[in-house]
C-alpha cells in the first residue's frame, strides 16, 4: 500500500523529464550535425546565412512534430492511468463502505468522525449524515470517556488492537467491541485513524456462559463430595456377593461402621458382610436377593457391629445397577444409622402404651371421634358400658349405637360443640337399640389437630343412673310425705270437727236432761238420753275407725302374690248373710290377675266396696246386681266393682272418699269406708275412683294395683 | 228478755242433735222466732234459688239470718256461702257460720268469702245457751238490719 502510494504520487514527473530530455538531445544532435554539414557544403557567408535560416526553420518544424508525438503519447498514457486509478478508487471505496465490519475514520486531534461505512451506521443505529457530524466521544459511554482519553496518548501507535471497549449505540444500549485501528497519515489533509470495530458482546456472553457452566459443574461436583462426606450415613457401590465387597464407599462410612472408606473398599481390611450382625446376615442376603431382582429401590433394616463392637440398627435403601442385557453389575445404595430413631420409636411406643393403659383404666367410659362423628377410639370401660366389641364401635357413628331420637340429639350437640369449640356438659338418657338405657352426664370437648383445626371430639360419660334413681326415690318419698302430711291435716281437721260434734251433742243434751229433770219432763228425758247414748256410740265408732285407719301403713302384713279370684271368693263368703238378705245377684269374672299386695288389706277394700254396692240400693223394688271384674286392656289393669244402685252425681264423686264424709246423713256408718279404701289403695301405690252417670244410674268403683300380673292360669 | 223482732232464721245443719239443741235454745229466748231447718247445702241452695223441689213452691220468705254449718253433705257450707254472696239479692242477708270446726284455715276461708260472723259451737251446755241468747240479742236487737228484702225473688244467679 505504501509503495503503491509512492508510485501514484511519482508517476506524472516521468514524461515531464523525458520530453525535455528528448528535445534537448535531438536539438543538440541537430545543431551539431547540421552545422558540420553546412560547413562542408557551403562556404560563402551569405549562402551560409540563408542556409542557417532555413535550417533553423526546419529544426523548429521537426522538433514541433516530435513534441506533438511525445505529448500525445504521454497524454494517452496519462488518461489510461487515470482510468485505472478511478477504477481502483471505486473498488476501495466499495470495500470500505460495504465491508460487513463497522469501520470509520476519525480525526486524530479533533476526534470528529470523518467517514463511516454502512455496517457502522447500521450497527450503531445512525444514518450516514448523522455519523459524519459526530465525534468519537459520542460513541463512548460517559463513564468510559476518561479511560478513552487516557488511551489516546498511545494513539501514536501505527496499529492498535484493543479488546473490551464499550461503545454506545444510538438507542443507548451498550455493546462490547474489539477495536482495530491504524493511522492514516493523510486523509483530507488531516491526521486520522481508521477504526474497525468488532462487536464481541455475543461472543463474550457465550464465553462467559461456558465459563459459568464449567464453574457450576465444578461446584456441583464439590457439593456432591461435601454431601457424601457430610451425609449421616454412607453411600456405597458393592458387588452382589456374600461379602458385599465394596467397590466404592463414601467418607460417611466411618461414622456408621467405624471403619475408614479405604479399609472397607475391596474388603481390604474387612468385608461389609462381616460387619452385618451374624443373626441378620442370612436374612439380609435373602431379602436383597429377592428385592434386587425387581430392579426397583428397596429398603432394608438390620443390625451391624461397628469397629468398636457396638450393635447398631441401620436402615438401607439400595437398588441394583444392571447392564443393557439385564445382568446385575453391582448394587448401589445408602446406609444410615437409625439406632437413635429405633430408641425414640420404642420410647414413643412405650409412652403410647402407657397412655393407653391409663385411659383404659379410667373407670369412666371415654371415646374420641373425628369431625364426621366416627368413633376413632375409646377405652375399655366404654366397650364394657356399651356391651360392644371394638369392631362394633370403631369407625361407627352414634347412629349405629343409639336409638334414632337420641342419635339425632347427640349429633345436634356435636355440631353445636364444633361451632363453639367450648367444653360441653349435659345430662341425658341414653337408650341402646336393645332397650337398655341409663342416665348419664356427658362431658365433651373439641381436640385440635396439628394445623390447629378441630380434629374431633373427646367425650366422657358419667353414669348417674344411681343418682337419678336415688333422686326418684327421694322425689317419691317427698310426694309420699306430702301426701301423708295432707292426710294428717285432713285427719286433724276431721278429728277436730267430727269428734267435737258428738261432744257438743252429749254436753248439750246432758244440760237439757238436767232441765228436763227439774221440770219433771220424763218423756223428754227419755228422748234426750237416747240422743246422748247414740252420740257416745257414734264417738266410739269414730274412734274405732280412726284407729283402724291409722293402722294402715303402720301395721301391715308382708306382701304376697295371690289370685284376686281367691280373695273375692273369701269376701263373698264373709258377706254371705247380707247378700242373701238383700237378694243380691253377684257375677265374678274368671281369671282375674294375680296381684302382689297385702292380702288382708285388699280383702278389706273388696269387703267395703261390695258392702256399699249391696247397701246403696236404688229402689227397694230392684234387686241389687253386682259385677266384679278387671279391665285388662288398660295398663295397669283396672279392677272394678259395679252395681245398679243409687249412683253418685259427678259433683260428689270426689267428696265421697273424704274421711267421715257421708252423702246421706241418715245412712248407717261413720263415713269411713271409702276413706279406708282410698288409703289402702294409695298405700299400695294404686289409684281409686268412682264412675257413675248420676243419681239412680248405678256406680262403678275402680282401683288399680301396680303389682298386678297376668293370671297364672293363662 | 224476749226478743222477737225478727221473723225467720234459716238453720242449715246436718246433725239432727245439734239442730234440736239450737232450736230449743233459740225458742227459749225468742219464742216467736221462726226457724227453718235444712239438712244440707244442696237443699239450701235449692230453697234460696227456687230450684229442685222448691221450684214450684211459689213465694218463699227470705231469711233474716242464715246459720250455716261448715261440714255438710253434698255441697259444703263454704260453697253455699260463696253462692249466696255472689248474688245481689241475697248478699245483704247476714250469714253466720256456726260450726264445730275452729281451724284457722276454715275461719280465714269463710271471711274471705265475706261471711258476716264465725262462731264455734261451744261444748259446754251453759255457754251453748249463752251463745243462742246473745246471737239473738246481737243480730236482732243491737244490729241494724238492712231494709227487709222483698219476698223471695226468683233469681237464676
Amino acid at each position: 500500500m505504501k509503495n503503491e502510494k509512492k508510485h501514484i504520487i511519482d508517476w506524472p514527473l516521468s514524461p515531464a523529464v523525458k520530453i525535455p530530455l528528448v528535445y534537448l538531445f535531438a536539438g543538440f544532435l541537430w545543431i551539431l550535425f547540421s552545422d558540420l554539414l553546412l560547413a562542408v557544403w557551403i562556404d560563402d557567408a551569405d549562402t551560409m546565412r540563408i542556409a542557417q535560416t532555413y535550417k533553423g526553420w526546419f529544426f523548429i518544424l521537426v522538433t514541433a512534430f516530435l513534441l506533438f508525438l511525445l505529448i500525445k503519447r504521454s497524454f494517452k498514457r496519462l488518461e489510461k492511468t487515470r482510468n485505472n486509478l478511478n477504477q481502483t478508487l471505486k473498488h476501495y471505496s466499495y470495500l470500505f463502505h460495504h465491508n460487513p465490519q463497522p469501520m470509520w475514520v476519525y480525526d486524530f486531534e479533533s476526534l470528529d468522525i470523518l467517514d463511516a461505512n454502512r455496517a457502522a451506521q447500521k450497527d450503531y443505529g445512525y444514518h450516514s449524515g448523522e455519523f459524519l457530524t459526530m465525534s468519537m466521544l459520542d460513541l463512548i459511554p460517559a463513564e468510559d470517556i476518561p479511560s478513552f482519553k487516557e488511551s489516546l496518548r498511545e494513539e501514536g501507535l501505527e496499529y492498535q488492537r484493543i479488546s473490551g471497549i464499550r461503545h454506545q449505540k444510538s438507542d443507548g444500549s451498550i455493546i462490547e467491541v474489539e477495536m482495530i485501528s491504524h493511522i492514516l497519515p493523510e486523509y483530507q489533509g488531516r491526521k486520522c485513524r481508521m477504526v474497525i470495530a468488532n462487536d464481541i458482546t455475543t461472543r463474550k456472553k457465550a464465553f462467559e456462559s461456558l465459563k459459568k457452566n464449567e464453574r457450576a459443574l465444578k461446584e456441583s461436583e464439590r457439593q456432591l463430595q461435601t454431601l457424601l462426606s457430610n451425609l449421616p450415613g454412607m453411600a456405597y457401590r458393592c458387588k452382589n456377593d456374600l461379602f458385599w465387597t465394596m467397590l466404592f464407599v463414601s467418607k460417611g462410612c466411618e461414622q456408621v461402621v467405624g471403619y475408614k472408606a479405604e479399609e472397607l473398599e475391596n474388603s481390604s481390611i474387612i468385608s461389609y458382610g462381616k460387619i452385618i450382625h451374624p443373626q441378620d446376615r442370612k436374612r439380609v442376603w435373602r431379602e436383597v436377593q429377592n428385592k434386587v431382582s425387581t430392579q426397583r429401590k428397596y429398603p432394608i433394616v438390620y443390625r451391624i457391629i461397628t469397629s468398636k463392637g457396638e450393635v447398631r440398627w441401620v436402615w438401607e435403601q439400595a437398588q441394583g445397577v444392571f447392564d443393557e442385557e439385564g445382568k446385575l453389575l453391582f448394587i448401589e445404595g445408602f446406609i444410615t444409622d437409625i439406632t437413635h430413631q429405633r430408641k425414640t420409636e420404642k420410647a414413643l411406643k412405650h409412652y403410647g402404651d402407657f397412655l393407653r393403659t391409663i385411659i383404659d383404666n379410667i373407670p369412666f367410659p371415654m371415646y374420641y371421634k373425628d369431625i364426621q362423628g366416627k368413633y376413632m377410639g375409646c377405652n375399655k370401660e366404654f366397650y364394657r358400658y356399651l356391651g360392644k366389641t371394638k369392631e362394633e364401635v370403631i369407625g361407627k357413628t352414634v347412629d349405629d349405637l343409639l336409638i334414632p331420637s337420641q342419635a339425632a340429639q347427640s349429633k345436634a350437640k356435636d355440631r353445636e360443640l364444633l361451632k363453639t369449640k367450648e367444653h360441653q356438659k349435659y345430662e341425658t338418657r341414653i337408650t341402646f337399640p336393645d332397650g337398655k338405657s341409663m342416665e348419664v352426664v356427658l362431658h365433651k370437648s373439641v381436640f385440635l389437630n396439628e394445623e390447629g383445626e378441630p380434629g374431633g371430639i373427646i367425650g366422657v360419660y358419667f353414669d348417674i343412673s344411681d343418682r337419678v334413681m336415688a333422686e326418684n326415690i327421694i322425689k317419691k318419698q317427698v310426694e309420699e310425705l306430702e301426701r301423708i302430711n295432707a292426710e294428717l291435716e285432713r285427719f286433724t281437721y276431721t278429728v277436730s270437727h267430727d269428734l267435737r260434734s258428738p261432744l257438743v251433742t252429749i254436753k248439750g243434751f246432758l244440760g237439757m236432761l238436767r232441765e228436763d229433770l227439774e221440770a219433771g219432763n220424763f218423756e223428754q228425758m227419755e228422748m234426750d238420753m237416747q240422743r246422748i247414748s247414740n252420740a257416745t256410740d257414734k264417738m266410739h265408732h269414730l274412734l274405732e275407725d280412726l284407729l283402724q285407719l291409722s293402722r294402715i301403713g303402720r301395721v301391715g302384713n308382708p306382701f304376697t302374690s295371690f289370685s284376686m279370684n281367691g280373695v273375692v271368693g273369701e269376701v263373698l263368703e264373709y258377706l254371705d248373710g247380707i247378700i242373701r238378705e238383700n237378694q243380691c245377684s253377684i257375677e265374678v269374672q274368671t281369671n282375674l290377675p294375680v296381684v302382689f299386695a297385702d292380702r288382708s288389706r285388699i280383702m278389706e277394700v273388696l269387703q267395703n266396696l261390695i258392702e256399699n254396692a249391696v247397701k246403696f240400693k236404688a229402689d227397694h223394688q230392684i234387686k241389687p246386681h253386682i259385677t266384679i271384674g278387671c279391665r285388662r286392656e288398660l295398663d295397669p289393669p283396672v279392677f272394678y266393682v259395679q252395681d245398679n244402685g243409687i249412683g253418685i252425681a259427678p259433683l260428689y264423686q270426689k267428696k265421697i272418699f273424704g274421711l267421715f264424709n257421708k252423702l246421706d246423713q241418715a245412712s248407717r256408718g261413720t263415713g269411713i269406708g271409702l276413706a279406708l279404701v282410698q288409703r289402702i289403695i294409695e298405700f299400695h301405690g294404686g289409684r281409686v275412683w268412682v264412675e257413675s252417670e248420676g243419681t239412680g244410674k248405678g256406680s262403678r268403683f275402680c282401683f288399680t294395683l301396680p303389682g298386678s300380673f297376668e293370671s297364672l292360669l293363662i | 228478755m224476749n226478743v222477737n223482732l225478727f221473723e225467720m232464721i234459716l238453720l242449715v245443719e246436718d246433725n239432727p242433735d245439734h239442730a234440736e239443741l239450737l232450736k230449743r235454745s233459740f225458742t227459749r229466748y225468742s219464742p216467736d222466732t221462726a226457724i227453718l231447718h235444712l239438712w244440707d247445702g244442696e237443699e239450701t241452695l235449692d230453697y234460696l234459688f227456687g230450684r229442685g223441689k222448691y221450684a214450684l213452691s211459689g213465694e218463699r220468705p227470705l231469711p233474716d239470718l242464715i246459720l250455716l254449718d261448715l261440714k255438710l253433705p253434698k255441697i259444703d257450707g263454704l260453697q253455699v256461702l260463696k253462692r249466696i254472696k255472689a248474688v245481689e239479692s241475697l248478699r245483704s242477708i247476714p250469714v253466720v257460720m256456726l260450726t264445730s270446726s275452729d281451724t284457722e284455715k276454715d275461719v280465714l276461708k269463710a271471711y274471705k268469702l265475706n261471711v258476716n260472723s264465725y262462731l264455734v259451737k261451744p261444748v259446754e251446755f251453759n255457754r251453748f245457751l249463752d251463745l243462742a241468747r246473745e246471737l239473738g240479742l246481737y243480730w236482732f236487737r243491737w244490729n241494724k238490719r238492712p231494709p227487709a228484702p222483698q219476698s223471695f225473688i226468683k233469681d237464676n244467679e
